[in-house]
């Protein structure tokens, strides 16, 4: 259903999503080799407003991905790096005393990292859960509020924060409430052999990111409201909702998966996510509906960081992603979803 | 564009199997009732049963056309969810649930699935015949056919009729008594002498008759009476007549004590041989009458040739008295009359 309060939608302005997407992709291939599904997933979130959490080692291109979408979006980007002694304020800014030139002193609100449009949020788990929970608000009110005052953030704004699966001591795992904030959880893998020797070939002639930008931020918000306009069946939709109260072990649509090996299930913001992300994936392939196709395609990066999984599948090494795969099996046989 | 227009190129298959699926139904309600009617004519016993069979044919045509026009009609969402099944990816669901939407993206949404919609092949739309519905309208010809022809074999009088089968379970099975006459003793049972009787019934009635020497005493259950008429039979009975030697007659082997001895023809003759008594007895009968050969201790009749003379008359007309007394509005009934006739004639012989 066309929203309301939103510019109308032409021709034009589809012709223009599908031409910007994939010049988007095309700029950031020309920095970052490989990591297909990383960026796809990242550009789908940044269209459907969503933040994503990118998990990798160190050294797979995380960083240099930010920094490339922000060229490519031509947006201002911050990077935090997070570490134990990271203060809030040091996220989001704080109070100062500043004197006039007639000498009176009076406060001063100092912007922090955190204004600004792209924002890298560097090894967020090794910050205390204080400040993790700084981001909470920017992250989904896209506001700040410092002593006692909200800000609002410029639009479009996207955190994109890195945590690396190894090394957990002195880290702080991020809590549910923050996890749930995050639309995709990416996993980056270590590059391929081809694409191994494609980074290596690259970065011995320049370490310069060369893309260019593709698209504005305000093209980029003008994407999402197309993306948003795209029509959900309510069969997909209630597939959706369907998928999202499947993880739960004791919602009605509880599949025997989730019983077995999930503790806890994803919120409704993973329902959101589904259908948001969804809609601009359809887009991407050139389609004008979300399909079940799109909903399965996106499970993984949704659910993953959604799930907690009990000591049964932890005993038994069973990850997210397989629970989730069994889910969607499950599923998809009882709804006779082809 | 309008969702119809994605839909006709395949309407003629959808269409197809609505009529599939209404003959099954439409069989399995026809034969449904046909059971039914064939029931109820068989339970009442209406000899109708070829009544059923033209039922059965109007009410299946019938329902096939309400049902290929109302439940099977191809419906848009259902033609949707099928079409979609073969690779068009949710379009036409999203189609027919956004047709009323005038949005630019749900116009361009339209077009695409009528240009998908266009590009499947009708032959690759398969359908499945639901295996209830198969199993529902084999069980109903099965039934339909075999209640027809219960109907047609209750009509025909070849088996009996639901209401004829019910009176039967419900009827309580009739109680026979088995009824002996017997005799202890010597002595004939004159009528008949096992009956066999409904609960409840009245046995025919008996006579006993002492042989000669003896003399009836008794039945076992202490009636004193020969002749007998046991009413209202409620269980088995063996009613023995009691006889004894009757003390009042005296053998006539006693009178031949120290003469002959019992039973020997050649000496004494036969037993009522005038010749024997006159022979050997030294008071010959004297009375003229037929008192002549009685012997000593005995009073009644005289027996002439085998004849007994009952207070001058002959056996004879004494008989054919009694006959006519017992037969006109004699106080006895048929069969009392019947059995004293036939003791009559027993004595005679």
């Amino acid at each position: 259903m066309a929203t309301e309060n939103v510019k109308a939608i032409n021709q034009q302005d589809i012709d223009q999503f599908s031409k910007q997407i994939q010049d988007i992709f095309a700029q950031i291939r020309r920095d970052v080799i490989g990591q297909q599904e990383v960026v796809e997933g990242t550009i789908i979130a940044m269209i459907a407003g969503g933040n994503v959490l990118l998990e990798g080692v160190p050294g797979v291109g995380k960083t240099r991905l930010v920094r490339t979408l922000g060229r490519v979006f031509d947006l201002p980007f911050s990077r935090i790096q997070f570490t134990p002694d990271l203060m809030p304020a040091d996220v989001t800014g704080t109070n100062i005393i500043v004197k006039d030139e007639n000498g009176n002193s009076s406060f001063k609100f100092q912007e922090g990292p955190v204004f600004s449009n792209i924002i890298l949020a560097d090894e967020i788990n090794r910050a205390t859960p204080k400040t993790q929970s700084a981001l909470l608000e920017a992250m989904q009110e896209h506001t700040v509020t410092v002593m006692g005052t909200s800000r609002k953030l410029k639009e479009p704004f996207f955190v994109l924060a890195t945590q690396n699966p190894i090394e957990q001591d002195g880290t702080y795992p991020l809590p549910e409430a923050q996890m749930d904030r995050f639309m995709f959880k990416l996993l980056v893998p270590n590059p391929s052999l081809d694409e191994l020797m494609d980074i290596v070939t690259m970065t011995q002639k320049t370490m310069a990111e060369v893309a260019d930008r593709a698209c504005t931020g305000d093209e980029l918000l003008r994407m999402r409201e197309i993306a948003n306009q795209i029509p959900v069946s309510q069969e997909v939709l209630r597939y959706a909702m369907t998928l999202t109260s499947a993880t739960h072990a004791d919602s009605e649509c509880a599949t025997e998966t989730a019983k077995k090996y999930v503790r806890l299930g994803a919120s409704p913001r993973a329902g959101q996510a589904l259908i948001s992300a969804g809609k601009v994936l359809a887009l991407i392939k050139g389609r004008y509906n979300v399909a079940y196709s799109d909903i399965n395609d996106l499970a993984h990066f949704v659910l993953r960081h959604r799930i907690k999984l009990n000591f049964e599948a932890i005993a038994e090494r069973i990850s997210t992603d397989q629970v989730i795969d069994m889910i969607l099996a499950e599923l998809t046989k009882k709804l006779k979803i082809k | 564009m309008n969702t119809k227009q994605a839909f006709d190129k395949h309407y003629a298959k959808f269409q197809k199997n609505s009529i599939v699926k209404s003959i099954l139904l439409g069989t399995t309600v026809g034969f449904a009732v046909a059971v039914i009617l064939a029931a109820i004519f068989w339970f009442y016993g209406v000899k109708a049963y070829w009544i059923t069979i033209p039922v059965a044919i109007a009410v299946t045509a019938g329902m096939t056309v309400l049902f290929n026009k109302t439940v099977f009609k191809p419906k848009a969402k259902e033609m949707a969810v099928k079409l979609d099944s073969l690779g068009l990816e949710e379009r036409l669901i999203t189609m027919t649930e956004y047709e009323n939407d005038d949005s630019f993206i749900a116009k361009l949404q339209r077009e695409d699935a009528n240009k998908k919609s266009a590009s499947v092949n009708s032959n690759l739309i398969k359908f499945a015949v639901s295996i209830p519905l198969c199993i529902g309208m084999a069980f109903a010809l099965l039934l339909g056919s075999g209640m027809i022809t219960v109907n047609a074999l209750s009509s025909a009088g070849v088996i009996r009729s639901g209401k004829q089968i019910i009176e039967d379970i419900n009827t309580v099975p009739d109680t026979y008594y088995n009824v002996y006459y017997v005799i202890e003793g010597s002595g004939t049972v004159f009528g008949e002498e096992t009956q066999v009787l409904k609960a409840g019934e009245s046995a025919s009635a008996v006579m006993v008759v002492a042989d000669y020497g003896y003399a009836f005493v008794k039945w076992s259950d202490g009636y004193t009476e020969p002749y007998r008429k046991d009413e209202n039979v409620k269980g088995d009975m063996i009613l023995t007549a009691i006889f004894e030697p009757d003390k009042n007659v005296v053998d006539s082997s006693e009178y031949r004590d120290g003469i002959g001895v019992p039973g020997d023809p050649e000496k004494f003759g036969e037993i009522g041989d005038n010749r024997e008594w006159q022979d050997h007895w030294d008071l010959p009968p004297s009375d003229e009458d037929d008192n002549k050969n009685v012997p000593p201790g005995q009073d009644g009749d005289s027996v002439i040739d085998g004849e007994t003379d009952y207070g001058g008359k002959l056996y004879s007309d004494a008989v054919s008295e009694a006959q006519t007394q017992l037969g006109n509005g004699s106080v006895y009934g048929d069969k009392a009359s019947e059995i004293i006739t036939d003791y009559l004639t027993g004595i005679k012989k």
